[in-house]
């Protein structure tokens, strides 16, 4: 079924809208679940809470793109109970992700707490805009969806190698970027 | 910022990123998976071979129609300069006096070795044939291809790194000020169905220039498919001074061009002009050459 569709059946009320989404995007949902919790079940779990979340915020909201946003619920919900459980310790993967985004963090210790986030998402969005569409596919399987350096060489036809060179000048170029804008963050 | 907090706010990334990285590469990359229907042979909706490409593309990698038929060759592309361009059908449509410089030689041969894919002077024919630049035409929109005494002209249909973008291929190729008039046909460029005059036809391009990047998901390739094949989708050819043809698609309803292999959103006001310069077309013509 068409999203559009789902999307009326949403704002109709009915309970078809949460089946069909299942039908549609549940292993999307649990793929990116998986890369950040690492365990079946909380997954499983995880991916339901998504649907209820989705249910309760449609309507009002009218999302333009019905999985992206289901993306994001299930990826925010997941590091939500990844952080509960302290699943880093037993993630690697996560473990591994959050060191290397540490690397784009300001040394400075004039960190501005305050920064509005928007700001800095709008700059992030800008600067994968100018971002070579490579690039940014890599960046955004690692940061977004949290997938394994070997599965995004697998999936993009590249040597591992390739891929960790990728993203260290894409996290370098980022850097430099939000330094520029004057974004310390 | 602690990471963690970082990571959290990668949440809100633009949708189309989030979409556009979530499609997974085939086995064969874009180019490759171009090449992989050169040399298969197969041409869906066998039409004619000139900027079908992207349909073609489309509706292999979705595998969304059953009306494949044969094609007789398989797609000549040139890479060159970063640029991917096509061999435009009309050799010896250009004179030895039109050329300009030599830029190069083709060396290696696409379809023989994969390892070719990421070079420059490479291409599916005409290996060992000479690359000019054109007199009447900035490079980074066409080039001659000179081989076995023929004359071949190859139009840019994409950029091997990145998206090719619209308004820079407009301005490259001199569109407003080189097109006569514009030929409108069926999508399957059967028909002619009418022509936009000179000033009509620069008011067009000048809008189309306008057009927006897109990420189109799996159902905007469901919905071109079904446009194609009911008379949702045109094509264009606007007719140059040279009396060569710029061929493109635009699909009105759903607000989108295909240049080349590159589809964009085109914006309201260029939506509107589309539908008012086809509004007299009868549809039923357009659809009846998709039974063939």
């Amino acid at each position: 079924m068409e999203d559009e569709k789902i999307i009326e059946l949403f704002f109709k009320g009915l309970q078809e809208a949460i089946e069909e989404t299942k039908k549609k995007y549940d292993s999307y949902c649990k793929s990116i679940s998986i890369n950040i919790l690492n365990n079946k079940e909380d997954v499983e779990e995880c991916v339901l809470d998504s649907y209820l979340k989705l249910w309760e915020n449609i309507p009002p909201t009218r999302p333009n793109s019905l999985k992206a946003y289901l993306g994001k619920i299930v990826r925010n919900t997941s590091l939500n109970r990844a952080k509960q459980k302290n699943t880093k310790k037993y993630n690697s993967n996560l473990e591994r992700t959050l060191t290397e985004l540490e690397e784009i963090l300001s040394d400075s210790k004039n960190i501005d707490d305050s920064l509005n986030e928007k700001i800095l998402i709008d700059a992030i969005n800008n600067f994968l805009k100018e971002e070579s569409k490579e690039n940014r596919v890599i960046f955004v399987k690692r940061y977004f969806y949290l997938k394994e350096i070997k599965e995004i060489a697998k999936e993009e036809n590249k040597k591992e190698n390739s891929v960790k060179s990728s993203l260290f000048r894409t996290r370098n170029k980022l850097k430099i970027y939000l330094e520029k804008e004057g974004i310390n963050i | 910022m602690k990471n963690e907090k970082f990571l959290e706010l990668l949440n809100n990334i633009d949708d189309k990123y989030i979409l556009e990285a979530d499609r997974k590469k085939r086995k064969n990359s874009k180019r490759n998976l171009l090449l992989t229907i050169a040399a298969s042979f197969v041409l869906v909706f066998g039409i004619t071979l000139k900027n079908g490409t992207i349909n073609n593309i489309i509706n292999y990698e979705n595998n969304l129609n059953t009306m494949s038929s044969p094609s007789s060759e398989p797609r000549r592309i040139l890479q060159y300069n970063k640029n991917i361009y096509e061999f435009l059908e009309n050799e010896n449509s250009v004179k030895k006096e039109d050329l300009d410089k030599e830029l190069g030689e083709i060396k290696f041969d696409l379809l023989e070795d994969e390892k070719n894919y990421n070079k420059d002077l490479s291409a599916t024919f005409g290996i060992g044939g000479k690359i000019y630049s054109l007199k009447e035409y900035n490079k980074d929109f066409r080039v001659a291809v000179v081989y076995r005494n023929k004359i071949y002209i190859c139009e840019k249909v994409d950029e091997i790194d990145k998206k090719v973008n619209i308004e820079e291929y407009f301005k490259n190729a001199n569109l407003i000020n080189l097109t006569k008039y514009i030929e409108v046909y069926d999508h399957f460029g059967m028909e002619k169905q009418k022509v936009i005059e000179l000033e009509s036809a620069k008011e067009l391009l000048s809008s189309l220039e306008k057009s927006e990047d897109i990420i189109l998901s799996d159902e905007d390739y469901e919905k071109i498919a079904s446009a194609q094949g009911n008379g949702g989708s045109f094509l264009l050819k606007a007719v140059l001074k040279d009396k060569t043809t710029f061929d493109f698609y635009i699909l009105p309803e759903l607000q989108l061009v295909m240049v080349g292999d590159n589809t964009f959103k085109i914006t309201d006001s260029a939506k509107e002009k589309i539908l008012n310069l086809t509004k007299d077309i009868n549809k039923k013509n357009l659809i009846k050459n998709i039974a063939f």
